[in-house]
């Protein structure tokens, strides 16, 4: 499975969105299913998939589908989205 | 009186706040949510500030992250007691309808600050959060913090509960995340 496929698998779950809405259009305040409890519950799940422990400024940055892609790269370069 | 946590302050409502808050509160996605839904006008806004230096009853304070002024966190009982010998408080949060963090982890940092305040300030055993049943958001931003439903009336309003050792646990399970 690619790095890109497990990342919409992890918005998809946690924003309980389906896969093919999940793509870089995907951002807090723009998507009502985005709030605080899933961008939480997202948070635990990229932690828990990727392996990384983020940084609080990057996870309340963490505001799109785009973003996510870019801060998860800073955590592990080897990462392909 | 200040709190502080999770990077986030609470503090007292100054008078050059007022009007801004008054924004925030009479925004549709606010008024919308409230169980008082009239619009609050200028001189209401003003009698409100001046009476609150009087009140014991009740607590409203301005939440702010990293020196922005972010929404409005507050408490009550009835008009007859006071905070600090309640064994039961009401409370209530209001993140500003343009806050760029509105729909973050950030929303729950005030809520862990002030609940942790409210049950040791006093006698208060429990709290009780009244949600519309529409407000989906609002009822799972409660779960996540530990709060039981315990009831709905024929108008849709959701009750909700809170005791200090389910918020406890919550608190250290959002803590996990909210690693400040």
């Amino acid at each position: 499975m690619t790095d890109q496929i497990r990342l919409k698998n992890v918005f998809s779950t946690a924003l309980e969105l389906p896969i093919n809405e999940v793509d870089d259009e995907l951002k807090y305040n723009a998507d009502p299913r985005w709030d605080s409890t899933a961008h939480m519950i997202l948070i635990a799940q990229l932690e828990s998939e990727f392996d990384v422990m983020l940084d609080i400024d990057d996870i309340i940055d963490m505001s799109s589908f785009h973003q996510a892609k870019i801060i998860l790269q800073k955590y592990n370069s080897d990462l392909s989205f | 009186m200040m709190l502080s946590g999770y990077g986030i302050e609470l503090s007292l409502v100054t008078e050059d706040k007022i009007e801004k808050i008054r924004g925030w509160r009479n925004h549709p996605e606010i008024i919308d949510v409230m169980l008082d839904k009239n619009e609050i006008s200028s001189e209401e806004q003003k009698a409100w500030f001046q009476s609150l230096k009087e009140k014991q009853h009740c607590l409203y304070l301005l939440i702010s992250y990293k020196n922005e002024d972010i929404g409005m966190i507050y408490a009550q009982v009835g008009e007859n007691l006071s905070l600090t010998m309640a064994k039961s408080i009401s409370p209530g949060l209001y993140i500003a309808p343009d806050c760029k963090y509105k729909n973050s982890v950030l929303a729950f940092c005030p809520s862990l600050v002030f609940i942790d305040y409210l049950f040791k300030q006093g006698t208060c055993e429990e709290l009780v959060a009244q949600v519309f049943e529409f407000n989906e958001s609002a009822i799972r931003y409660n779960k996540m913090l530990g709060y039981q439903t315990v009831g709905v009336d024929e108008q849709g309003l959701l009750t909700m509960r809170l005791n200090r050792s389910d918020f406890e646990f919550a608190k250290k399970e959002l803590s996990k995340i909210l690693r400040f």
